[in-house]
Order: C-alpha cells, then sequence, then structure tokens
C-alpha cells in the first residue's frame, strides 16, 4: 500500500525523520517497504519581476528580470505571455528542471538574448490542464527564493509498504500514524478536530493524554429531520450503516492539492466528491460511496439483491445477481453493489447537485465472494476483504462533509443517520516470564516487555509472576499468547535472538522407498549422459491431446482431462498427463536455436483422473536427438538403439528383472509405426520408445534423427527385484567361440539370441552379438554370434566343446530360416 | 672334446645373433628338433652303457649352458629392440579420447540436492507430498480459513471447488504430522504453483522446499541456530543471518531470513541492491493452530517451520539473471551444469 510522507507526517510529527529512516524502522518492526520514491520539483523556485523590457529582437517576447536572492543580481528570462508585471511573484524554471512531460529546461539564446531560464505557466507545471495564455503569478506572501514544492507542498515521499494481511489497522495513513505513535513513542494529533455527534469524542484506541487536536473549527451538524429513511435489513451483513445528506454541492475538477496527493499516491482524479471519498479511504481506511441524490426514488435499502435483477455499473458492466449479493435500493431499484461497485443511475455526474455519503460497514467474506465471482476487485471491496472498524466509520462519514463543504461547497442536510454498534472490548491474553523465554530462547526482561506492550496502547496488570494484556481494539490480530510473543519480537527486533542448535530426538525411521527410487533413477539416468529438463505441470490441453491422441500411454488409459478453473492463459490450461509433449516442445525450442544435438530426460509426475479421486503418477521421459561425432566413432547408430541401450543399462541398474522389448499395435500418432517397442515386465507394460513421426517432424518443420519415450516409474517401483547372488569366479580359462548367420529381415534377432541363451548348454557362460552388417545377401542380415564357453569343474577339450555347441545349432537351425556362414 | 668345441661355437653364435630372429634361429639350430644337441642325443644309443650316463650328463651341461646364453642374450636383445621400438614410436597424443558422455542435472535438481544435504546430515529426513491438494492441506489446516484475506496473497490455480494445486510445500508439514508423530524433523522440496504472470523472477509453476522440527521446548533461537547453519554450510563459514519480523499464518511468531550478499558478503553490491542481504526465505514458530489441525497438542509439543525458494536460490547461486532459462531446458544451457560445483 501506498503512503505519502507529509501525509503521515500531519497526523505525527516526522520533522526530525528521514523518509529512508522512517523505511527502516518500518522494516525492522515487519512492515517491509517495498519500494521508495520521492516527488520532487529541482530548480523551480519562486522569483520577483524587477523589471520587464520588450526584446530587441522580436515582437512578441520581452525580457524579464527575476530576483531570487535579494542580495543577487536578478536573472534574466526572455517571456511570451503578456500577464506578468513589475513585482509579481513568479515560478522561476531554471537549468536543470525538468517539468511535467519531460520538459527539460536549458540556459539558451532566444532570438540573441540569453534566457537563464523560464518562467513557467500552470499548465506547464501540471497544476492546471488548460492552458490560461499567461504564467503562473503568485501570491504576493509567496517567499522569494523558495522552492516551489516545498511553497505548494508538492514535494513528498511516497512509501510503498506491504501491510501483512492480518494487519487490516494499519491500511490507512491515520492507521499508519497510529503505529508510528507508539513505535516513535510521540504523540498523535489531529489537523482538524473530529467530530462525533453523540459522544462528542474521537477514538482511534489511543489513550487521550497521547492524542492532540489542532484548533480548526467545529463542523456545524445541523439537526434537521432526513427526508427520507435507511433502513438496513441484513445486520449480520452490514453490521453499521452511516451516511449524511448534503444538498447544492458543486461538481467539478479538484483543487490542485487534492488532485496531486491522490495522483502521488496512484489514483486518477475523476472529480471533487469522488476524489474525497478516496481521499477518506486513504486516511481512515474506510470506502464511501456518494450517491446522487435526486436519482434516488424512495428510501434507501440495505438488502440481498433479488435473483436475476441486473444493474448497470459504474464500469459499464451489467451485472445479474444471484441473490445472495448484498446491495444498496431504493424503493424501485439497484443502486450500488454493497462495498463492491457503485451502480451507473445513482452515480455522482456533472449535474449532481444534492448527495447522499454512505459511511458503512459490510461482512468482509461476503464482499470478498462477490468481488471474486463477478471480477469486480475495486479500492472499496479490496478494503472491505480485509475488514474497515465501525468505530471510526461516523468520524470518516464527518470529515468527509467537512472536506466536501471546503472543495464543492454545499450545506449539509439534516444529522447523519447511523444504524449498528460496535464494542471497544477486546479478549485478554495471560502470558508469564517462563513461556516468553522458552519461545524466544533468551531471558526476556519483564519491564521492558510490559512498557512495550502499554506504548501499544495495550491495557496491562500484573498478577504475580502473570501478565495479563489486553490490546487495543483495533489489534483483532493479537489473541493467544504467541501472537503477543510476536508483538515483541517484532518490536524488540530478532538480533536478540541467540543462535543455537537444537539436539535431536531420535526418529523413527521413514520408508522412503519412493523418494529413494526417483534419486537412484535420476542419478543412473544422468549418469548416462543424459541431461535434466523441468517443464511445468499444466500444458495447452488441445496441443497435449493431439500430440498424445487417444490411445493409452504405457497401459494407463489417459482419461478424462483435468483442466484448472482458473488458468493464467489457454496454453496453460490442463494438467499433463504425460511428460513427452512438454520435452517434444523443448525439442522444437532447442531445434530452433541450432541444438543439433540433445539428450533431455525429465523425471516427473503426470495427473490422472479416475471418478472423483486425482491420481499422480510418477514417469521417466527422454528426448534424443541427434549424434555426437568424434574421431573414434566414424559410423554413428540411430538414435533409438541409444536410448534402449540407456534404458536397458538403468533396468539392469535398478535390478529389474527380465524385461522384453517387443512390436505393438494401436496408435501413438507421435510415434514410427515401424519404429517402435513396448517395454514389458512380467507381462506387464511400463513403457515405451520409438523413433518420431516423420508426419509430425514435417508438420513442425524440424529434421533429425529424433527418438522418445516415456517409463511409467509407479510401475516399475512396485516390481519386485531381482536377487542379488554371488557366484565365485572360475579359475578355468575361458574360450571364445563366434558363430556367424545369415538372418533373414523379416526375421528378428532378437529371438535368434534369446533362443541360443535358452539352449545353450551351462558351460556357455555369455551369448553376445559381435558383428551386424547388411549388404551381404539381398533380404539377409551377416550376424556374429559370440560365446564364451567355460567348464564348470574342468578344461574343455576342442571336441568337448565342439559336442555341446552341435545341439543347439541343429535346433537353430531346424526353428529358423537361418543359414551358417 | 667336441663339448667345448660346440659350447664356444654356440656362444658366439649368440653372441652375434643381430636381433631376437636371428637369435632363435641359433636357438633352434641347437636346441631345435634337429638341433646339434638332438643329434649328440642319438649317438648315444651307440655308445656302450658305462659310458652313457657320463655322455649324458655332459650333453645335458651342454644343453642348459647354451639355454643360459640364449636367455641372456635374449634379454639384451629385447631391451634394446624395445627401447628402438619406443624411440621410433608415433602417436598423437593431443588428440581428444571419445567424446564424454556428458550429462547433468537441472539446475535446479542440484540446489534441491545440495540443500537437501545439508539438512540429512543434520538428521532431518526427505519426505513428499501431493501436487494436488485439498483445501484444507493448503489452506484451513495451516491457519489460513476460507475468508482470510491470506489467500489473497496466494493466487491459486482450482481444479474444482475442493481441489487445487499446491501454492506452497507447506501442506507437507501437515501430511508428515499426521502420519509420523512428534518428535520429528523432515525436508520436503517440490514443485509449487501460483497464479503469477510469467516474467524474469515469476514463473506460475516453481519449487520450495519446506523444513519441519517438533520438539518440546523448542525456541526460535533453535530455529535461527539452525538457519545460520545451513547458510554457512551453503555460502561457506562466514555466511551471516539475519532475521526480520514477518506474517505468516502458520508460524507465530514469524519471521523473514536474509543471508549476507552471496556476492559481495555484506557489502553491498547490484545483487543485494547495496543492502548488504540477500532474502531467502520465510521462517517461525509452528502456530499452535497448526499443531491442533494435525492433532498434535501445542502444550507438550512446539516447533519451527521454514521454507525456501528453489529456483530462487538457483538464480542467486549461479547467477543466472532470468527464471524462464530454467523451463526452456536448452541444451546448451543445461550443459554448462556440468560441472557445475556440488558436493
Amino acid at each position: 500500500m501506498l503512503y505519502s510522507f507529509n501525509w503521515l507526517n500531519e497526523f505525527i510529527s516526522l520533522s526530525d525523520l528521514q523518509p529512508q529512516d522512517l523505511a527502516q524502522l518500518l522494516n525492522e518492526r515487519g512492515l517491509e517497504v517495498e519500494a521508495l520514491s520521492s516527488e520532487k520539483l529541482d530548480h523551480v523556485v519562486i522569483g520577483q519581476i524587477t523589471k520587464i523590457y520588450p526584446h530587441p529582437n522580436a515582437d512578441k517576447l520581452q525580457i524579464c528580470h527575476v530576483k531570487k536572492d535579494k542580495d543577487q543580481a536578478p536573472l534574466s528570462i526572455v517571456c511570451g505571455a503578456k500577464n506578468p508585471k513589475t513585482g509579481d511573484k513568479v515560478v522561476l524554471c531554471l537549468e536543470g528542471a525538468v517539468l511535467p512531460g519531460n520538459f527539460k529546461i536549458q540556459e539558451r539564446k532566444i532570438r540573441g538574448e540569453l534566457s537563464q531560464g523560464i518562467l513557467a505557466s500552470k499548465k506547464e507545471l501540471g497544476i492546471s490542464s488548460e492552458d490560461d495564455g499567461g504564467i503562473f503569478i503568485l501570491p504576493t506572501s509567496a517567499p522569494i527564493g523558495s522552492r516551489l514544492d516545498e511553497y505548494l507542498k508538492t514535494n513528498d515521499t511516497i512509501l510503498d509498504v506491504f501491510i501483512p494481511p492480518n494487519r487490516v489497522d494499519l491500511m490507512s495513513h491515520i492507521g499508519l500514524a497510529r503505529e508510528l505513535s507508539s513505535l516513535l513513542d510521540k504523540p498523535f494529533r489531529f489537523p482538524f478536530e473530529p467530530y462525533h455527534h453523540k459522544s462528542n469524542t474521537s477514538n482511534l484506541g489511543i489513550p487521550k493524554g497521547q492524542m492532540k487536536y489542532s484548533k480548526s473549527p467545529k463542523l456545524p451538524f445541523v439537526p434537521y429531520k432526513n427526508s427520507f429513511n435507511v433502513k438496513v435489513y441484513e445486520t449480520d451483513i452490514c453490521p453499521y450503516y452511516s451516511g449524511q445528506m448534503m444538498k447544492d454541492v458543486q461538481i467539478g475538477p479538484s483543487p490542485y492539492w487534492l488532485k496531486k496527493r491522490l495522483e502521488l499516491l496512484g489514483v486518477n482524479s475523476v472529480n471533487n466528491i469522488v476524489d474525497i471519498t478516496t481521499w477518506i479511504l486513504l486516511e481512515w481506511g474506510q470506502p464511501l460511496h456518494a450517491f446522487d441524490l435526486d436519482t434516488l426514488e424512495g428510501g434507501i435499502h440495505v438488502k440481498k439483491a433479488k435473483s436475476k435483477d441486473q444493474m448497470l455499473a459504474l464500469n459499464e458492466d451489467q451485472l445479474t445477481f444471484r441473490g445472495d449479493e448484498l446491495v444498496i435500493r431504493d424503493d424501485k431499484k439497484n443502486l450500488a453493489l454493497a462495498g463492491v461497485i457503485g451502480g451507473k443511475s445513482s452515480a455522482i455526474s456533472d449535474k449532481t447537485k444534492n448527495i447522499f455519503i454512505e459511511s458503512a460497514v459490510f461482512a468482509p467474506y461476503d464482499v470478498r465472494r462477490t468481488a471474486r465471482r463477478l471480477g469486480l476487485n475495486t479500492a472499496s471491496s479490496f478494503q472491505f476483504s480485509r475488514g474497515v472498524f465501525p468505530h471510526t466509520s461516523m468520524l470518516a462519514l464527518q470529515r468527509a462533509c467537512s472536506l466536501i463543504q471546503q472543495v464543492a461547497g454545499g450545506s449539509l442536510q439534516g444529522s447523519p443517520y447511523e444504524e449498528g454498534s460496535f464494542s471497544f472490548a477486546q479478549k485478554s491474553i495471560t502470558i508469564n516470564q517462563e513461556q516468553l523465554n522458552e519461545r524466544l530462547g533468551y531471558e526476556v526482561p519483564l519491564n521492558e516487555f510490559t512498557d512495550w506492550m502499554k506504548k501499544m496502547n495495550s491495557k496491562v496488570t500484573k498478577r504475580f509472576s502473570n501478565i495479563k494484556v489486553t490490546p487495543p481494539y483495533y489489534r483483532k490480530d493479537v489473541n493467544i499468547k504467541e501472537d503477543l510473543i510476536e508483538e515483541w519480537a517484532r518490536l524488540k527486533g530478532y538480533d536478540f535472538v541467540p543462535k543455537e542448535l537444537p539436539v535431536f530426538a531420535p526418529q523413527k525411521s521413514l520408508n522412503n522407498k519412493e523418494l529413494n527410487f526417483l534419486e537412484r533413477i535420476k542419478h543412473t539416468v544422468k549418469e548416462q549422459g543424459y541431461y535434466q529438463a523441468i517443464n511445468y505441470s499444466f500444458v495447452d490441453h488441445t496441443l497435449h491431446s493431439e500430440f498424445l491422441g487417444e490411445k493409452p500411454v504405457a497401459d494407463i488409459p489417459l482419461g478424462p482431462p483435468i483442466f484448472l478453473t482458473n488458468p493464467i492463459t489457454q496454453d496453460l490450461n490442463s494438467l499433463r498427463q504425460s511428460l513427452l509433449p512438454g520435452l517434444f516442445q523443448n525439442l522444437l525450442f532447442n531445434m530452433r536455436h541450432g541444438e543439433d544435438f540433445g539428450r533431455l530426460f525429465e523425471q516427473g509426475i503426470s495427473f490422472f483422473k479416475t471418478g472423483n479421486r486425482f491420481e499422480e503418477k510418477q514417469y521417466l521421459s527422454f528426448m534424443v536427438w541427434g549424434q555426437k561425432k568424434d574421431i573414434w566413432n566414424s559410423n554413428p547408430r540411430p538414435t533409438l538403439f541409444d536410448l534402449k541401450s540407456s534404458i536397458d543399462n538403468l533396468l539392469t541398474l535398478i535390478q529389474a528383472p527380465d524385461w522384453t522389448w517387443t512390436d505393438f499395435e494401436g496408435s501413438f500418432p507421435f510415434l514410427h509405426t515401424k519404429r517402435r517397442l513396448l517395454l514389458k515386465i512380467q507381462g506387464q507394460t511400463v513403457g515405451f520408445i520409438g523413433a518420431i513421426n516423420p508426419m509430425l517432424s514435417d508438420q513442425n518443420k524440424i529434421r533429425g534423427d529424433i527418438s522418445m519415450g516415456e517409463l511409467n516409474l509407479s510401475l516399475l517401483l512396485n516390481i519386485p527385484k531381482t536377487e542379488f547372488k554371488f557366484q565365485k569366479p572360475s579359475l578355468l580359462p575361458s574360450v571364445k567361440r563366434d558363430i556367424s548367420l545369415l538372418i533373414p529381415n523379416e526375421q528378428n534377432v532378437e529371438e535368434i539370441l534369446n533362443f541360443m541363451k535358452s539352449h545353450a548348454p551351462a558351460e556357455f557362460r555369455q551369448i553376445s552379438l559381435v558383428d551386424y552388417y547388411e549388404g551381404v545377401q539381398k533380404g539377409f542380415r551377416s550376424v556374429s554370434f559370440r560365446f564364451i564357453i567355460q567348464g564348470s569343474d574342468k578344461t574343455l577339450s576342442e571336441k568337448q566343446i565342439s559336442s555341446l555347441q552341435q545341439p543347439m545349432v541343429k535346433a537353430l537351425l531346424k526353428k529358423y530360416p537361418v543359414q551358417i556362414r | 672334446m667336441k663339448y667345448q668345441e660346440i659350447l664356444k661355437t654356440a656362444k658366439d653364435e649368440l653372441s652375434q645373433a643381430p636381433d631376437t630372429n636371428a637369435l632363435y634361429q641359433v636357438r633352434v639350430r641347437y636346441l631345435g628338433k634337429n638341433g646339434t644337441i638332438t643329434s649328440l642325443m642319438k649317438e648315444l644309443k651307440n655308445l656302450s652303457p658305462e659310458k652313457r650316463p657320463a655322455f649324458g650328463q655332459q650333453i645335458n651341461e651342454l644343453k642348459n649352458a647354451i639355454e643360459e646364453h640364449y636367455q641372456n642374450r635374449k634379454k639384451t636383445l629385447k631391451k634394446s629392440e624395445i627401447s628402438h621400438e619406443v624411440s621410433k614410436d608415433f602417436l598423437d597424443l593431443s588428440l581428444p579420447g571419445p567424446t564424454p558422455k556428458g550429462g547433468a542435472f537441472h539446475p535446479i535438481e542440484q540446489i534441491i540436492q545440495k540443500t537437501s544435504s545439508i539438512f540429512t546430515h543434520l538428521g532431518y529426513k526427505k519426505v513428499s507430498g501431493p501436487l494436488i491438494e485439498t483445501d484444507w492441506y493448503n489452506f484451513s489446516a495451516l491457519n489460513i480459513p476460507p475468508d482470510h484475506p491470506s489467500r489473497d496473497n496466494q493466487d491459486t490455480f482450482y481444479l474444482d471447488s475442493e481441489h487445487l494445486l499446491r501454492t506452497h510445500t507447506s501442506p507437507v508439514q501437515i501430511r508428515s504430522l499426521e502420519r509420523l508423530k512428534p518428535p520429528l524433523a523432515i525436508i520436503a522440496p517440490g514443485a509449487v504453483f501460483r497464479r503469477d504472470e510469467i516474467d524474469s523472477s515469476h514463473s506460475p509453476h516453481f519449487h520450495q522446499m519446506e523444513g519441519l522440527f517438533i520438539d518440546r521446548k523448542v525456541s526460535m533461537s533453535h530455529l535461527k541456530g539452525t538457519l545460520s547453519y545451513f547458510l554457512k554450510e551453503l555460502q561457506g563459514s562466514s555466511a551471516k543471518i539475519r532475521f526480520r519480523p514477518s506474517f505468516f499464518p502458520f508460524t507465530e511468531p514469524s519471521a523473514e531470513y536474509d543471508s549476507s550478499c552471496f556476492i559481495c558478503k555484506g557489502k553491498g553490491c547490484s545483487l543485494c541492491k547495496g543492502t548488504g542481504w540477500i532474502e531467502i526465505g520465510g521462517c517461525g514458530l509452528v502456530h499452535p493452530q497448526v499443531l491442533k489441525a494435525s492433532e498434535v497438542n501445542p502444550e507438550k509439543w512446539q516447533g519451527f517451520a521454514f521454507g525456501m525458494g528453489m529456483d530462487r536460490l538457483a538464480l542467486l547461486e549461479y547467477g543466472i539473471p532470468d527464471i524462464r532459462l530454467f523451463y526452456e531446458n536448452r541444451m546448451s544451457f543445461l550443459e554448462q551444469f556440468e560441472n557445475a560445483l556440488f558436493f
């Protein structure tokens, strides 16, 4: 929230503080100052004209001698305006000044005569939006040499303070000044005398002696009969309602001081009446609403809206009510959505003469809900959602009336209407020394504690070792002893808290099976040369489902998409059900930036919904493209085999039981129909790999050897591991034997290899592929297998080896259409 | 006698052999199948039985002597041959080996692992929680009732009236308290989601780490000691900590904690905007309402909780200017983290 240093200074003397000091104090007390900006008009001072004579070379110009210091020679300024006279107090803008609109003032020669700056008009200074044809002539009392911003009180520093949501009491200049009065131990002062027709005392929760009043005249509240009735039907939602009629106000633009201050606090000026309601909100934290009294038909009713009833709001939104909204109505129509926005029909316009000002309290929850549902986040709804104190509603209303009289004239019509009640009572909290020490970790000086509580306007009583603290009515955030501890810590600062590592009590062991498993997977994949990607969990549903198609991904039916009810944009509107679309976007991004090699993996969650249950499943996905060529590797492989071996490797390292890669049916629209494999373990599909569908490459204008794959880790996690069994290495020598086969293209090699493995005698310790090439004979591949053979208790002879190998080869030739080369 | 003659000639021939090949030929001539020694052996059977042992012994001695000379000569020749070969060797050692496999964790993952390990060494256990949360775990149980304005600060993605994407890792506090009774010390890193517009320092999907410590008589000084230890492990022993009063509904008292600046170490620089301090996260003593919501008696047990942003920490730690770079997953970005300093 934005605060004006000058405005705060009206309520508590800050003359001995720099804005930076104030910011530091607030920061130390838990009120973070997020920004600090100065509003200054340098090199613009008040001068007095000592002489005027015509410009020798220009008919329309004249030269003014302007004095800005009694003792120094006057400056010479060329001026085109006709209104200045000798002796006038004027605004002198010197070299270095920057006027609104980035108008930089420089010394320069105009038609041969030196001008040491300019004499500014109201428009040039931003004081008026219209050009009145002349320069700004100040009253004769204006002090020569003073800065204009000081004279007009427009030099200010704006503090952007983060107000925690529990400190509603600070959401106004008076509220923050009240806090500062406690923090700085300085009296709070009113630059005007607050008036309350009932008690005639103002109550901000500050003890009497600590508040000072100025001697400004009281606002005359004339007892006068209201000409219409106000009735509050929903006292739960509207616990307090007050209002005042005013006659014969003159709607018009706001005076400079009003406009300027609102502008500094980020609010655009509308007209004098609306600006005063804004002023009151910023000063008191009390939203007001002004109605055009002459548009009202009958009395004011505060009640629930009629279902399907409509209202054209001030912002031109046509609102349709549900029936649970609180509205302000007259006998015939809706006037305003309570606490949120006014209606167009009763709005203040240029023609308005008589007004009704409302100062009420509406329940936070209701305003919040209505504002959210209708998407109307106004300054008023924001304030009401946080909370408004009825204790000061009447004071704010009266202050508003007084200011309106000042800027728009008019007179009060009758006494203010008031309905509702509130209490200043607050629950007391008891705390003792031990509790303070135990939570803070050091000995808290009790006297200082009670002093601070008193400074914060709490009532404090001591009984034996117990301290009873009753916070002031506006501290709704102080309810339990922990709140008192926090309040102390905040006021005293945390630098007193010593540093101490706690001694650990032994904890029960956690079964972190899943986390450990995921960490192991991630490490293993990374060690195989993959780079970890992290993508958003939300995706563009259309793109996502276009990419995936409708078929199950690794045995998981996609199920209904899970949409966010309030996405930021449509391209992030649903939760992902596969990590591949995200990795594919990464691929496209990489390719656009000329990255022709990539090994990406992502380990993360996909989201599913069955019935009303949401499920989160762990996935591991890969996007692989290009090969790094080097001098040792002249014959790069298809990337799909890199991916396949990486997964084989991964499965070995996590001790997965035997797995198979198989062909499959079904459409994965992103995969090449002839180059894709399903990974199965114990009959269960746990993942797939494949080369990119060339159609997809073409659509996206990408080229290159691209493969991808995805594993369902939630399934893999629950598959039992192969048991580790140690085998003593044999001391006998081993023998290598190779066999080369011609295998037809339609016969897959893995089947041959598996056949050999299952038919080979126990002495054949290892069987592996050692050579593969195409082009020996059309339709065939030449494949060499190597056997590592080792006897179990004695060295095998050549003859024995042959007789071991024979039956297996015979069976192979019988079963498969292969030939020995 | 023939013996001395043969030995001498053999020695001469062995000594004159220019290389190991020639040497071997000499050996074959004397000791091979058809060599001198074999023919001498054949003569043995022509001798009278009483002469045979002595002659046999002589042949044996001769054979051993030749073999010994051969072996010695072979050693010498081999040595010079290898030396010669080595001296003539050519291999350009400036050539690179095969391209290393590479591979790297995402910088955010690295920060998660680095920070986690600091706490797990202290005895904290790593746990996780769901990303889709209910209103209860994300808000109400954390002392943020439905109409609480604190909800304004964390703009939330909703899935339906009851389910949402967690806006912080704090729900894991409740889940852990429910599952594991105190005392406990856990950390919970993971993804969180807020409806923030994307810019250089905001992402709607980012990562946090939550810490929770519950025991008897826990104080702010324990919290400060723990986080001070953490910052020193992360940034070196000169790292300093500062607590600033703050507000969170689920801790009371609450604080924000800052570290002395990673770059200037407190002197003031552009990273810390001249303050010497960098904001790391929020912390505080667990609010009694939070303990009650998890059915833990706040009169018996107290604790502290802390949180920190992993993305932010990674930005600071690696000097990365824009959070969006994390989610582009570009190879030339990720490859740089192969050798990022960690552990």
